[in-house]
């Protein structure tokens, strides 16, 4: 193992590599309380706005309107699945959050 | 019941947003950036961010979801969302917020400050904690240097905290304040592979500061591209031009 400037390395273990594995669980963490995160079990072909709401009512974020970034980049849900999401944009992790409506 | 927090709302940015306002019959709203000084019960304000709309009229705004999460993401050490201010151009006299104004306060945040501003400048302000609402005051004022924000580079982080802040506070609270920013940062840590081994990429980022703003906050944008970059940028500020890169502080001077 060799160690660098901050940089860590691990070993790569001899397996086939794996596109999208079959079962992924994603996290997401509300973006105005890192601390507050939630993992969802999904598969590559659910669509990623269903997991998105169903995360977001976990976390407690009751508006209909939400925001999401994974890999610090904000993510265009529509009409794609988990599986389009992990290949373009190579994260499980991602943050959500609500619009303002305001009158 | 009462409560034991002063709002501090510097006069010039109040001055500027209330000008923004005036200048559009349309409904305007900004996020205001500031530090929660708890132990000296002060909700200190230092900038405000205009929404970038998805919808606007004299009557209706929202913004767009995406800038929110890329703001929360931006956000140096020790700097909190804190709130909103918006404009009701179609009221004179002391505003009141609306059914959907309350709704969204309710929604969407656990806690924060509320104001509403009408076309002549007179405001509304409440506090939201802990499913309590209050009606609070602000102290709009020209701060003394001991409430003005300051910059320290601790590592690869900014953190923000006002002048005032002590060294014990320091020692006390910046493992905290860093570690919040590095619980957003786990998550865009990348593996690349060499070889064999993995290597962890950390995220690449800029600071970029608005030239024109009060106190020149540094807001930190990850990227991937040039492209994306520059799309961040105007995600978060809506219409700015980058004026100047430093590419050995990577820091972006940004223009309206």
């Amino acid at each position: 193992m060799s160690e660098k400037r901050g940089e860590k390395a691990v070993l790569r273990e001899k397996e086939k590599y794996v596109d999208v594995p079959d079962v992924i669980v994603l996290y997401f963490q509300r973006a105005d309380n890192p601390k507050r995160i939630v993992s969802i079990k999904t598969t590559p072909n659910d669509l990623m706005e269903r997991v998105v709401t169903i995360a977001a009512h976990k976390l407690g974020i009751k508006s209909g309107r939400i925001g999401v970034t994974g890999g610090g980049e904000p993510i265009s849900l529509i009409g794609k699945t988990v599986g389009d999401i992990l290949r373009e944009y190579n994260t499980v992790s991602f943050q959500i959050s609500s619009a303002d409506m305001l009158g | 019941m009462y409560l034991d927090k002063i709002f501090l709302f510097p006069r010039k940015l109040w001055r500027d947003i209330f000008s923004e306002i005036k200048r559009s019959s349309r409904e305007k709203g900004f996020y205001l950036i500031g530090f929660n000084w708890v132990s000296k019960s002060r909700i200190i304000i230092y900038d405000a961010i205009e929404f970038n709309y998805t919808n606007a009229s004299e009557t209706y705004i929202e913004s767009n979801p995406n800038q929110k999460v890329l703001l929360y993401l931006s956000l140096p050490a020790g700097l909190n969302l804190l709130g909103i201010l918006h404009s009701h151009p179609f009221e004179k006299g002391t505003p009141r917020f609306s059914s959907i104004d309350m709704k969204n306060f309710e929604e969407s945040y656990e806690e924060g400050l509320f104001i509403v501003v009408s076309a002549d400048g007179a405001y509304n302000a409440l506090f939201k904690t802990f499913d309590t609402i209050y009606n609070v005051e602000l102290k709009i004022v020209d701060f003394e240097q001991y409430y003005e924000p300051k910059c320290y580079r601790l590592g690869r982080w900014n953190l923000i905290v006002p002048n005032g802040f002590s060294k014990r506070e320091l020692e006390f609270y910046s493992p905290f304040y860093i570690s919040e920013i590095m619980n957003k940062e786990i998550g865009m840590i990348r593996i690349e592979w060499i070889n064999d081994y993995a290597k962890i990429i950390l995220p690449k980022f800029y600071d970029v500061v608005r030239e024109e703003s009060l106190y020149k906050l540094p807001y930190r944008i990850y990227y991937k591209s040039d492209e994306s970059l520059r799309k961040n940028i105007k995600l978060l500020f809506n219409e700015y031009k980058i004026k100047d890169i430093d590419e050995s502080r990577r820091l972006i001077k940004i223009v309206r």
